[in-house]
């Protein structure tokens, strides 16, 4: 028996050496609590409103995270990880499209910190993207303290700021929607105007200078045709030419035709006005009846009356033998090319954008380029720029977001409404005045050519049936809009050069 | 007696057959004037007034109300600050079964190239551009109906703009 008891000796030894650091490990972890499996879980609160944060953008950009309740999912504002390490790692989730890099701490990421690390939970009551944080053994959720539980979150009552800030940017495009709609008046009041002022001089000639008066405004025209025809036309642009050429020609053809006849109330807006109707003054006939009318006059007459008119330009040309003559043009706000007084559809377009953004008189191909450069940051010709003008338009392609109605993007007021088609000669632009989305109707502003002035009308973004389930937008069209910073400078100058600031120094 | 040479005679009529198999009916001309009375007794005239006045620009800029009305079934003209660019283009008419008050045409187009108001020009994708017109009688007088001039692209004829088009 005396043999064993040394072999008992040497069994409870092993015994104790064995379990030794067992019972070791069992009581320092009554002290010191290991994260359950070697995870640490954090109880992340994040602002559902501007997360998008889903298990798969969690794991796709920290790569250490799972996501064990996500409340953003179902309304919350709570989402719970774990970190699959034993030491706390930073874990980024990002926000839709803004998306940072793993070790990225902010732009929008937020951090899983233990609780050391973490700030105090009371001084977190401002509105970061990260409210708090907490690091939670034993995968135990206390209550929290700012935040609902998860699916019982109401809907958003106040607008975050972000959404007052929107709000206030539409305050701002519509206040610059109301700028153009009040252009376009004012080029139809003042054209109205015109014919009434030209029409009462004509009618208080008596009758035995009327004859007169008929010769002399073919005369006229026929004099400014010729040096029209024989000027060095270099200078302008080439639709201000043709232009310019066809409204002569056409009022030539007129006076003609009314001295043929031996009266001008032949002409159509003459008659309207003899009728007691009130024709509008901005159509491509009442433009040429104003330009019979004006011409029909005497110099000293006319001279007077070009003072008194509001849409008249008197373009000086140089003929080929260096001899210099004006002629008068009246016109109806549609100025091809555009001018001191009128404008085009994609003048107007220049004109209604803010100061600082307004540095070139843009044409349909300079906004589809510029469409081109905020979409993709590349010029890709044709068309061929010179050098500064491509310049402007990169520079100025910051201040446009590119907005493509044909993958559904919805329309706001003062947006840029371009159809234009690079290898076709289709172009024009409206401004948005406002956008139905279900019936893809827009109220547009135009400067249009064939109504030969300003005016606001209905355009449909989709030629297909109304009824149709499947409606396409018509090609080659797409928008420009003028980013927020770009309005917020307009918006800041307009203060600062506010004539009550200077006028009361407050 | 002197004969023809046979050669002559078969281009002679391969030319004829060729003209009346093509229904060709005109092709471009000059500047044509404005007038303020529809007075064409043929849809061939009144396209032809049409696409005369057309190639001088007339249509593409200024283009007046009461010629519209007059000429064409249009409720709008055309709104485009741009414009086809041709050399020439040859009117030709199309069979239409039926409607006595309606008769077609193809107008092609020998295209150069596409401008804009500011005189940019950007290359023509075809050579030749091809559009169906369709000619209603209305109220006694041939107007254009279609294309529609909402949707109608103007075609200048070089030889008859060439000063005004130019680049600066």
């Amino acid at each position: 028996m005396r043999t064993s008891r040394p072999h008992f000796r040497k069994i409870v030894l092993t015994s104790l050496l064995l379990t030794a650091p067992v019972v070791f490990a069992v009581s320092l972890g009554k002290f010191y609590k290991l994260p359950n499996g070697n995870m640490m879980t954090a109880k992340l609160i994040v602002n559902a409103n501007d997360m998008a944060a889903s298990p798969e953008t969690a794991q796709l950009y920290s790569g250490e995270a799972k996501i064990v309740e996500d409340g953003t999912r179902k309304g919350d504002n709570v989402m719970i990880l774990e970190t699959l390490e034993s030491t706390p790692r930073r874990i980024a989730v990002s926000p839709q499209d803004q998306a940072p890099s793993p070790t990225q701490k902010s732009g929008g990421a937020f951090e899983v910190c233990t609780k050391d690390e973490c700030p105090p939970l009371e001084k977190k009551t401002e509105r970061p993207k990260i409210l708090d944080c907490l690091d939670e053994p034993d995968n135990e959720i206390p209550d929290l303290p700012t935040g609902p539980a998860p699916g019982t979150a109401p809907p958003v009552s106040a607008p975050p700021y972000t959404h007052i800030a929107d709000y206030a940017d539409d305050s701002d495009r519509l206040d610059l929607v109301r700028g153009t709609q009040q252009i376009v008046q004012n080029y139809e009041d003042h054209a109205s105007e015109d014919l009434r002022t030209l029409s009462d001089a004509y009618r208080n000639l008596p009758p035995e200078r009327r004859r007169d008066a008929l010769d002399r405004a073919a005369e006229e025209l026929r004099r400014q045709n010729r040096v029209f025809d024989q000027a060095d036309r270099s200078s302008m642009l080439p639709g201000e030419r043709l232009r310019f050429r066809n409204n002569l020609s056409n009022a030539l053809d007129k006076a003609e035709a009314a001295r043929k006849g031996g009266t001008l109330e032949s002409l159509p807006s003459m008659q309207a006005l003899a009728s007691g109707a009130k024709p509008s003054g901005v159509t491509p006939d009442a433009l040429t009846d104003r330009m019979v009318l004006l011409n029909a006059l005497s110099p000293e007459e006319r001279a007077r009356m070009l003072k008194q008119l509001h849409l008249v330009e008197t373009p000086t040309l140089t003929g080929k033998n260096g001899k210099a003559e004006k002629i008068t043009v009246p016109h109806n706000g549609y100025w091809l090319g555009g001018s001191r007084t009128g404008t085009d559809c994609s003048g107007l377009a220049s004109q209604s954008l803010p100061a600082e953004v307004r540095k070139l008189r843009f044409t349909t191909l300079d906004f589809r380029t510029l469409y081109q450069l905020a979409r993709t940051g590349r010029y890709l010709p044709p068309p061929k720029y010179d050098s500064d003008r491509l310049a402007t338009l990169k520079e100025l392609s910051h201040d446009f977001e590119a907005v493509q109605p044909h993958l559904g993007e919805d329309l706001k007021p003062f947006d840029l409404l371009v159809y234009r088609i690079g290898s076709e000669p289709i172009g024009h632009v409206f401004i948005v005045e406002n956008y139905d989305r279900k019936t893809l109707e827009a109220q547009v502003l135009e400067a249009s050519q064939s109504h030969g002035g300003l005016r606001s009308r209905h355009f449909n973004l989709s030629m297909d049936p109304r009824n149709d389930p499947h409606r396409t937008v018509r090609p080659g069209l797409f928008a420009l809009r003028l980013k927020k910073e770009a309005i917020a400078r307009k918006c800041s100058l307009a203060r600062n050069q506010s004539p009550l600031k200077k006028g009361s120094g407050s | 007696m002197t004969r023809f040479p046979q050669w002559l005679v078969l281009i002679s009529a391969l030319l004829a057959a060729s003209w009346t198999a093509h229904g060709e009916v005109a092709s471009s001309s000059g500047h044509r004037r404005l007038e303020f009375e529809n007075r064409f007794s043929s849809a061939e005239e009144t396209l032809n007034y049409f696409l005369s006045r057309d190639a001088a620009g007339f249509v593409w800029s200024g283009y007046l109300d009461s010629e519209r009305a007059e000429f064409t079934t249009w409720k709008s003209g055309p709104a485009q600050d741009g414009f086809y660019l041709a050399k020439r283009y040859v009117i030709r008419s199309t069979p239409l079964a039926g409607d006595q008050d309606q008769k077609a045409f193809t107008v092609e187009y020998e295209l150069e190239s596409v401008r804009d108001s500011a005189g940019t020009e950007s290359p023509a994708i075809e050579k030749t551009r091809s559009v169906r017109f369709v000619l209603k009688k209305k109220d006694g007088k041939w107007k254009v109906a279609e294309p529609d001039g909402a949707r109608y692209s103007s075609v200048l004829i070089s030889g008859l703009v060439r000063k005004d088009i130019s680049s600066r």
